[in-house]
């Protein structure tokens, strides 16, 4: 009966988590490094373009668990975390903050889940390899 | 009577509907009650003399230091009941690294697959003992820097500290694979050359950096010019978000206090006072308590009398269920859900409500301050 409600209550708060996100806030406190402990690294690629003409916007600021990356000239961005190797929701925040440089976009706040994440490449010890996932975004022109 | 400081928060509807959603999430984790901290104040002796010392350590502290052994009997008797890659443990003081031992402890901890780290003055810390911790499996290092030179050395009673402090900075800084950030008191001294710290420690390679308030305690209690007025208060609140969103140094207000439309600005969270819900710490003298900050207010046992396990599972109900908080200030307080009596290191007991409000702080009138 126990182990049912602590899933339970896990559970709950594992949706929380999602729609906190989804905000665009965080429910966590400052996450686990890896030195001297299982670690995976985690990684989000994808391109940012604008919703209406698909046209691709360099420049905008995307940042995930405490790292941050810029979308180049062709709007690709690759960021990524170092976590304990489970399932995981990364918030990441895409920001235009070159004003009107590029067009003036809103700013977008979602967010990277890892359910059951299989690693690659992991070093048959502390470290569990690497997982990426493919995250493409379409941002709000605001002019 | 309503609450004066409700009329002068504005909280967005956004905020507003995470927040209360976030006020589930607190209920939901105090049922939880997962183990995922602790912290160990491994000694009280200390090689300054901190005019803010909230733990009134000396530097030939009465206490003697907890045997290793004692401490690591303790993570034995919790360790089958808990998940030991996910719980932290930090060591604390005093100035931990004035024990010779810390090393041994660490790899102890490493080989039960513990991550460990602690919380240091920088006054003992030099390439050959980073070396030494690194070895035994140090994750997560803090380093206390309270402002440029004259103020830290001002506020550490040391004319020497800066100088080593700001080189375990910038060692820590160049060091690949740890864990680390720095923290700083802001006093009204070192709040006037705020800007010109974050540009140093930005320079020297930092990338974390959290800033606390001092608050009423330890030898801080007796010296209110430590303390900011509401107005500095508030403009090293503004500080943080403006700082943030340059989003050259991941900045953040430490763990406590609710902070009206100020949260989810200052920091990655939502308040959260996680003392005896997550977090537990082991005293010098054995006392079982939700953080080190609480010292011997509400004791929850002793690992020379109890189990830790037993003491974990079964007590620090007041921490579970805050609703004795509602108290005094407290009492008719329209944000009181999001932060039910502040954190739990400062109520006051002798006055049956919290020391400080940040609410108050931020917004009361300057009378009210």
């Amino acid at each position: 009966m126990k182990q049912i409600k602590k899933k339970f209550f896990s559970g709950y708060n594992t949706l929380i988590g999602a729609i906190l996100t989804l905000l665009g806030f965080s429910q966590s406190c400052d996450p686990m490094a890896e030195y001297g402990v299982p670690s995976a690294r985690f990684i989000v690629n994808g391109t940012v373009s604008e919703d209406n003409t698909e046209q691709v916007i360099e420049g905008i600021r995307v940042t995930m668990h405490y790292d941050t990356v810029f979308t180049d000239e062709n709007g690709e961005y690759r960021i990524a975390t170092t976590d304990w190797p489970g399932d995981h929701i990364f918030a990441i925040r895409f920001e235009d903050i070159d004003s009107v440089q590029n067009g003036l976009f809103s700013t977008l706040d979602t967010s990277a889940v890892f359910t059951n994440p299989e690693f690659e490449n992991g070093d048959d010890s502390w470290y569990q390899g690497q997982v990426e996932q493919e995250l493409n975004i379409k941002l709000k022109n605001r002019e | 009577m309503r609450d004066p400081y409700a009329r002068r928060v504005h909280i967005p509807l956004k905020k507003r509907i995470a927040l209360n959603l976030h006020d589930r999430y607190r209920k939901n984790e105090a049922r939880l009650h997962r183990l995922n901290y602790i912290m160990w104040e491994c000694t009280r002796r200390c090689n300054l003399n901190c005019r803010h010392c909230g733990s009134d350590c000396q530097q030939d502290a009465a206490t003697p230091d907890m045997p290793a052994g004692d401490f690591l009997k303790a993570i034995d008797q919790v360790l089958p009941s808990i998940q030991p890659e996910t719980t932290t443990i930090v060591f604390t003081g005093g100035e931990p690294l004035l024990r010779n031992d810390l090393e041994q402890v660490g790899l102890e901890l490493y080989n039960r697959r513990f991550p460990w780290g602690l919380v240091t003055n920088g006054m003992l810390l030099d390439e050959k003992r980073l070396e030494s911790l690194l070895k035994a499996g140090l994750r997560t290092i803090t380093v206390s820097l309270d402002g440029l030179q004259k103020n830290h050395n001002w506020l550490r009673g040391h004319g020497n500290s800066f100088k080593t402090a700001s080189h375990a900075v910038k060692l820590l800084a160049r060091t690949e694979g740890i864990k680390f950030d720095v923290v700083i008191c802001v006093n009204r001294r070192s709040l006037e050359e705020i800007q010109e710290l974050r540009d140093w420690l930005i320079a020297q390679g930092v990338k974390k950096w959290r800033l606390f308030s001092i608050f009423p305690s330890g030898r801080a209690a007796d010296d209110p010019n430590l303390s900011l007025s509401g107005k500095e208060f508030r403009e090293m609140m503004e500080f943080i978000q403006s700082t943030r969103k340059e989003g050259l140094i991941d900045v953040k207000y430490g763990c406590e206090g609710f902070l009206g439309d100020f949260e989810g600005e200052v920091r990655d969270h939502f308040f959260f006072c996680r003392a005896g819900i997550n977090i537990a710490s082991i005293m010098v003298d054995g006392t079982i308590t939700g953080c080190t900050s609480i010292q011997d207010k509400f004791p929850q046992g002793n690992i020379y009398q109890d189990n830790f396990a037993d003491v974990w599972e079964n007590r620090f109900e007041k921490m579970r269920d805050r609703s004795w908080t509602k108290t005094g200030i407290c009492a008719e307080c329209d944000f009181y859900r999001h932060c039910e009596g502040n954190g739990t290191h400062l109520w006051d007991e002798k006055e049956n409500e919290p020391a400080f409000c940040h609410l108050h702080k931020l917004y009361g009138s300057e009378e009210e301050k």
